[in-house]
């Protein structure tokens, strides 16, 4: 059984014959390690890019190869936005809030999104993996989910206060943001990949309230997976912080699998998701797989697996993106140790 | 509780409960009845973020609720800041502060802010999205004595190393003190890229600025 394998098995909660794992996202790191920005990449060859991103997802070991990781604000660029993407090891960041006010939301257009260069050379580069090594990988493909999108492009502090004084604002950023994702990621289905993925880091449990996860991100979610899900293979849900107070929502979403910050307890994790859904995470992306040597990342993650426990539908990761500096030692550490775990009917 | 003492109560409750309009209000109260409008700040505005503050700690609130409650505060201090004589400028340490390179994220930036000018530093806001280079540039044309970096993202957090590592290569590194903060940072990070101190909020980099500050003012 190869990655792929394994990996579509245990997103179905079914049982592996070893533990799966896979790096979460890790564009910036990867093409740091070439010195090179994201920006850099957007202007390779789509051959190019390709070969170096399936040469450094199957060096680290990772069951899943994702594309276009790091280039989430693409498509913020891709409306009018302006993006930094030329500094190397720098995650590409929006320059400043595309919108003034949520009512503006009705200027954009969503058919700008096939337009942008470097989506076209991100979709050709994703084909080129499919092609190349979707037999081996699962591929998967991620975007910012939509509460994160409408913060955006009003700015993440101007959607903090919408939360409180005006929700209209949130709903209407929300009905379009729900419509952009879904579109992103259905250009990327029909490139190839077998799994979608949505971030909401803004939907952290550190900066919102159990209350406010439930009226709004919840909801939004919600709608992109009902209109993805038959069309890709399997979907994932990635939130950053604590998710304690609210993750025994996350199941309603309808995802196939939630990407679990550092922050949370694994053994909670299993407990509350109770075979509804596969789990993955949450090796701590500084404090070990940054700061440690392979021996304690090897420890952390025997510790993340304990936590876990057994039963399928849990894949080892890292509870975020890498920082673009993590050690290609390390990450061998982490996807080693998940190889030799050996896991018998 | 004389007049004074209720007004303060007001302010501390508007700022607690979100009502910019109404702290804007009971700070012209404190200006027209001839308060001292330091005292106002101290006792009204900042106890009432402070009990905001509790309250988060307590998950009773959240970002959006401190955010609410920080506009409330801006807007009080606002109408008391020209009535209050602050110390003069030799006095105040003054603190360079920003997010670094890469990053948007400047909510936990702008609490920090906000906590140390109520605290009684001079704070010069660099912003969010800042090269690290111009952390050490504004800290020398500043001469500041502490420098506060911030990032909520993992993708980001190595722009922090490289202002100490600049500091070292221009051989100023005894010049500063260098704060870090936020989401992914640690005390563990803080301490493996050699900066001065890490806090895990806004109240706590407080306290650290304070104690970072008397080391310098010992220093001199």
């Amino acid at each position: 059984m190869n990655g792929k394998e394994i990996m579509k098995r245990a997103v179905k909660l079914k049982k592996t014959e070893r533990l799966p794992v896979a790096l979460l996202s890790g564009g910036v790191w990867i093409f740091k390690r070439k010195n090179m920005s994201i920006g850099d990449s957007l202007r390779l060859h789509p051959e190019t890019a390709a070969e170096i991103v399936a040469e450094t997802y199957a060096e680290a070991g990772s069951d899943i190869i994702w594309t276009a990781s790091g280039c989430y604000n693409l498509i913020i660029r891709a409306l009018g936005g302006k993006v930094h993407l030329d500094e190397v090891g720098v995650a590409p960041d929006v320059a400043e809030a595309l919108l003034e006010k949520a009512a503006d939301v009705d200027k954009l257009n969503l058919d700008r999104l096939n337009e942008d260069p470097g989506i076209q050379a991100m979709l050709e580069m994703t084909r080129i993996l499919v092609k190349n090594c979707g037999d081996q990988y699962l591929i998967a493909n991620n975007q910012w989910g939509p509460f994160t999108l409408a913060g955006q492009l009003v700015g993440t502090s101007n959607l903090m206060r919408y939360l409180l004084r005006d929700k209209p604002a949130i709903h209407a950023l929300q009905e379009f943001t729900t419509e952009l994702c879904y579109r992103y990621l259905k250009l990327f289905v029909q490139a190839g990949v077998e799994m979608v993925s949505m971030s909401e880091m803004t939907a952290s449990g550190d900066l919102i309230s159990p209350k406010q996860f439930v009226e709004f991100v919840l909801p939004a979610d919600t709608i992109v997976q009902k209109k993805i899900e038959n069309e890709v293979f399997a979907t994932m849900l990635h939130i950053c912080g604590n998710t304690s107070r609210f993750i025994g929502e996350i199941p309603k979403i309808g995802v196939d699998m939630l990407s679990v910050d550092s922050k949370l307890d694994l053994s909670f994790a299993r407990e509350t998701l109770n075979g509804k859904m596969a789990f993955a995470g949450n090796v701590n992306p500084v404090s070990i797989m940054y700061e440690k040597g392979p021996e304690q990342v090897e420890a952390a993650c025997r510790e993340c697996v304990a936590q876990a426990g057994g039963g399928g539908g849990y894949i080892l990761m890292p509870g975020c993106d890498l920082p673009p500096s993590v050690t290609m030692e390390n990450v061998k550490a982490m996807t080693r140790t998940a190889h030799a775990i050996q896991m018998p009917e | 509780m004389d007049k004074k003492e209720v007004l303060f109560q007001k302010l501390s409750d508007a700022v607690l409960e979100m009502e910019t309009e109404n702290t804007v209000m009971y700070a012209e109260e404190v200006i027209e009845n001839g308060i001292d409008a330091f005292e106002a700040i101290d006792k009204g505005l900042s106890n009432g973020m402070n009990r905001a503050g509790q309250l988060f700690e307590e998950e009773e609130y959240f970002v959006p609720e401190l955010l609410m409650c920080s506009d409330a505060m801006y807007a009080g201090l606002g109408i008391l800041k020209p009535h209050i004589k602050l110390s003069t400028s030799a006095d105040r340490f003054k603190v360079v502060i920003g997010v670094i390179k890469g990053d948007t994220h400047d909510i936990g930036k702008n609490l920090v802010k906000l906590m140390l000018e109520t605290s009684d530093f001079d704070v010069i806001d660099l912003g969010r999205d800042v090269p690290p280079a111009d952390f050490v540039r504004r800290a020398k044309e500043e001469s500041a004595s502490i420098i506060c970096i911030s990032t909520l993202m993992t993708t980001t957090m190595d722009g922090m190393s490289e202002v100490i590592h600049i500091l070292n290569t221009e051989n100023i590194r005894n010049q500063f003190k260098v704060m870090v903060g936020g989401g992914p940072i640690s005390q563990n990070f803080c301490d493996k890229i050699g900066a001065d101190g890490y806090s895990v909020n806004a109240a706590d980099a407080v306290r650290l600025a304070k104690k970072l500050a008397g080391a310098e003012a010992a220093l001199k």
